[in-house]
């Protein structure tokens, strides 16, 4: 018994150390994912387009309008990221301080103003937003006391680094997620190469496939959870939203702002909270901006619970457009 | 519970110790822990539904006591169908009670005549069909004299629930099992070593093999209709190897586990791949569920058949594999596969050669002879086309399937990387065809590359596991 | 007739069915000492075993048969 459980052990031991040392050399892009391709997709465009010569549209947003803007019809780069939010979308603004900007399109979904979901799991992690920037927005939320970019997702990671205050300790532990993702390293490089021929064909639009209906109740039990209480914008957002309003201005760019489609399963549950969400939204907005209001659309033009499909995206883009022109040139 | 979930790694360890420290010499105590051991295993996927095996360990325990002190023959016989005929109504509602009852509404509509949908939503439990004929082979063997019934419930039910084979076998026969309950085990270095090894070999077939061929296998059935033919031969190759490694790989993991714990479970698997006949294709593949219909439904078919000679047999063979077909699952797609595996058998019956002892094939060689190759290749491609029947969803998709592949043969081939999976399964089963017990691949070479091998293994495994884990196939059963 | 004789004439019956006539069979001879002798052909064996000496089988009975011994035993009992 003990010759067995030496040998047991003993190989243990070594694939523990296997894993540590793999952990130590191994590139982030290799566990981060799908995600993580986007946004490198993303910012490696934001540093290409330095040599744009000719302003540029640009679309900036959450995952609603990476998905379901088929910006091509726009004739802008579609720069949504999944999970973002403005205080994101801000930094993004002012990294392009030198990009010639002539039309902004701005979408945010309401439920993006009053929470963050991937500050940071995404932001923070992936490291395309620098430190002293994260930190500002850390101490910002401190100073005005805003708990949702205080809460972390990794919450039972900190305590864990409380308890191994050892640098070394806390960094296997930081790996742990990156374990749980090791097998992401497949996705990192299929969404790698498809984002990249997005950029060639749709301007970095993601064109989810047309398919079934997706079922009422998951949309509608996601949705009844995020509105809990009605809108009410965090801090954090507000600040920075403020903040992007501002840049916008300084620039002179043109600025429209898109609400993408909803799913109409989840009207009924709090109508009030869009109509809250709107009444908050449009005076903050330069006068004249080009509003496009909410709107909802039958469940079986999206993909998922909140994200349209293809056929409906295109259709969106090409309504957009049109509306745009509409409201422009009268 | 699954195998290769990572509660199960925290769970193994907890009863090893248990086991063998705490309860080490009292066998009693230790049946005991792996009694709650495999109920706590069971009860993991779903507690409700111990209720079924403990019910079944009651039943079979009770009436096994009954024949056994029964000398009439005529009592005996009435208990034995009495026996029989409650394990297979809890396994007919269970597992058939929808299919009766659509079939039914079907056939009354097909003339034209509706009738009320009275199908139920009832939840498959798990692994019924394997506790099932585990438990009813205890009745069949006491009645037919070949087991005393046996006087320890504990035993008995450890036996029936024993949690390495629970729920997807080996189908262990009470001869076999039962004497290594009731005696006290040892452990054994060489033993443990072993077992661990297969478990390792059989994680390797399931996670890595059956769990990434199966992301083409579902990819390609469930798009049949826009795939050409050379797409679909590959995706019907692919689910032959998916579905032998799944299960081939349950099976290693459940015996390389009941090692640990000093017990020896019967072999489910001898390479069916590498078959060179119908007759041995069928000795080597769920050894465990065809020894038991052999014993249990063919034999007593074939002698009450044996007036009519080969007819008798062949009528034997085909009633035998419709209700394999059956066991696997409710649908018509599973007779059809049952029935056509039968008829299959039938040009043996004819020529008199019924079977040939599975040798292992090319012996000492490391190749096949081209008539062995040609063989092997044709007996694999029958097997396939008749799998297609096994994973297609209904009889119409098996039949546009078939359709397709026949009319579609210009298209471009996809998802031809997973041709690797298959190519490199081939290789390392051809190498361990000479033991299925001890792949060879784990067994060979100088101390360093076995550490080499045992250690890739492992770590292809841990990265394909992160991937989240599959059902196995055989859940379903 | 003794045990010999039927040990003899089953011998010739087991290596026509079987068609292997190195087939030697003693009493304790039990289906793994004879190669080809499994279920299937098992119930061609007792076909011809009940033709040459004209006599029938329980079912039961024929499935009890461990070995040779026990089919002679069978065999002497009618």
């Amino acid at each position: 018994m003990d010759r067995f459980l030496r040998k047991i052990g003993l190989r243990l031991l070594i694939l523990a150390v296997i894993w540590v040392a793999f952990t130590q050399i191994m590139p982030k892009r290799l566990y981060l994912g799908a995600e993580y391709a986007r946004w490198e997709t993303v910012f490696e465009k934001i540093s290409t387009l330095r040599a744009a010569k000719q302003p540029v549209n640009l679309v900036l947003g959450d995952s609603r309008p990476e998905m379901g803007l088929a910006s091509e019809h726009l004739n802008a780069y579609n720069l949504a990221l999944g999970g973002t939010s403005p205080v994101e979308g801000y930094y993004m603004l002012r990294q392009m301080q030198d990009i010639p900007i002539d039309t902004l399109y701005l979408s945010y979904s309401p439920f993006h103003f009053h929470s963050q979901d991937c500050f940071h799991t995404r932001a923070e992690y992936f490291g395309f937003i620098p430190a002293d920037y994260i930190a500002e927005v850390l101490a910002l939320s401190r100073n005005i006391g805003d708990t949702a970019y205080q809460w972390n997702n990794w919450v039972w990671l900190d305590d864990l680094d409380k308890n191994f205050p050892s640098p070394w300790v806390q960094r296997q532990l930081r790996y742990l997620p990156a374990l749980r993702g090791l097998d992401n390293y497949r996705w990192y490089f299929q969404e790698r190469a498809a984002s990249q021929a997005r950029m060639e064909t749709h301007q970095l639009s993601y064109l989810f496939a047309s398919d079934i209906c997706p079922s009422d109740t998951s949309v509608q039990e996601y949705y009844l959870e995020r509105n809990a209480g009605g809108f009410f914008p965090n801090g954090v957002n507000a600040h920075y939203f403020t903040e992007l309003l501002k840049e916008v201005g300084r620039r002179q760019i043109h600025l429209v702002w898109i609400n993408m489609p909803l799913n109409k399963a989840i009207r009924q549950p709090s109508q009030h909270y869009y109509a809250d969400f709107e009444a908050w939204l449009r005076p903050q907005l330069p006068p004249m901006t080009p509003y496009f209001p909410l709107s909802f659309q039958d469940a079986c033009d999206f993909k998922d619970f909140s994200h349209l499909d293809e056929e409906a995206a295109n259709i969106f883009g090409r309504r957009t457009i049109a509306w745009q022109h509409g409201v422009l040139f009268p | 519970m699954v195998f290769t979930s990572f509660v199960f790694f925290i769970f193994l360890p907890i009863v090893f110790v248990l086991y063998w420290f705490v309860f080490q010499g009292r066998l009693r105590a230790q049946n005991l822990l792996l009694l709650v051991a495999s109920y706590f295993f069971y009860g993991w996927w779903d507690w409700r539904f111990l209720s079924l095996v403990a019910f079944s360990t009651v039943l079979d325990y009770t009436m096994g006591r009954l024949i056994g002190g029964q000398e009439d023959e005529r009592k005996r016989t009435w208990l034995l169908w009495t026996s029989l005929g409650i394990n297979l109504s809890f396994l007919g509602f269970f597992k058939y009670y929808n299919f009766f009852v659509s079939s039914w509404v079907e056939a009354w509509a097909s003339v034209g005549i509706g009738m009320p949908d009275m199908t139920l939503k009832i939840i498959l439990p798990l692994g019924i069909s394997f506790y099932t004929f585990q438990s009813m082979s205890y009745s069949l063997d006491v009645y037919k004299g070949r087991l005393e019934p046996i006087r320890d419930f504990l035993s008995f039910a450890t036996f029936v629930s024993f949690f390495p084979q629970l729920v997807a076998g080996p189908i262990e026969r009470a001869v076999h099992f039962l004497p290594q309950v009731t005696k006290p085990r040892k452990f054994e270095y060489q033993n443990g070593v072993d077992g661990v090894r297969l478990m390792l070999w059989g994680m390797f077939k399931k996670v890595v093999i059956a769990d990434n061929l199966a992301l083409y296998v579902d990819d390609i059935f469930k798009n049949y209709a826009q795939m050409s033919t050379g797409t679909l031969i590959l995706g019907a190759v692919y689910f032959t190897v998916q579905v032998y490694c799944d299960f081939s790989g349950y099976s290693d993991i459940a015996i390389g586990v009941a090692r640990l714990f000093g017990f020896d479970l019967m072999s489910n698997f001898r390479f069916p791949l590498f078959a060179r006949s119908i007759p041995e294709f069928w000795s080597r593949w769920h050894i465990s569920l065809t020894t038991w219909l052999n014993d249990y439904l063919f034999t007593p078919v074939s002698l009450s058949l044996r007036h009519m000679r080969k007819y008798g047999i062949g009528l034997a063979i085909v009633i035998t594999f419709l209700v394999s077909g059956f066991w696997h699952g409710a649908k018509w797609t599973f007779v059809v596969w049952g029935l056509v595996n039968g008829l299959l058998f039938i040009p043996y019956v004819i020529k008199g050669r019924l079977m040939q002892r599975a040798e292992v094939v090319a012996k000492g060689r490391w190749f096949p002879s081209l008539r062995e190759a040609l063989q092997i290749l044709l007996v694999f491609t029958l097997w396939t086309l008749t799998l297609i029947f096994f994973r297609a969803d209904s009889m119409g998709m098996a039949l546009g399937y078939f359709k397709t592949m026949a009319t579609q043969p210009t298209g471009s081939v996809m998802f031809k990387t997973g041709v690797v999976y298959v190519a490199l399964l081939m290789v390392l089963d051809w190498v361990n065809r000479e033991d299925e017990r001890n792949p060879k691949v784990l067994h060979m070479g100088p101390r360093g590359l076995r550490l080499a091998v045992e250690l890739v293994l492992a770590i292809i495994i841990f990265f394909n596991m992160l991937n989240g884990y599959k059902e196995f196939v055989y859940f379903d059963f | 007739m003794s045990n010999e004789e039927f040990l003899a004439k089953l011998q010739v019956v087991f290596r026509q069915v079987l068609s292997d006539n190195s087939i030697v069979l003693t009493e304790n001879t039990t289906a793994k000492d004879v190669a080809g002798w499994d279920s299937l052909s098992h119930v061609m064996l007792v076909v011809e075993i009940e033709t040459a000496f004209k006599k029938r089988f329980k079912a039961r009975e024929i499935q009890n048969w461990q070995r040779v011994g026990d089919m002679i035993t069978s065999l002497q009992n009618g």
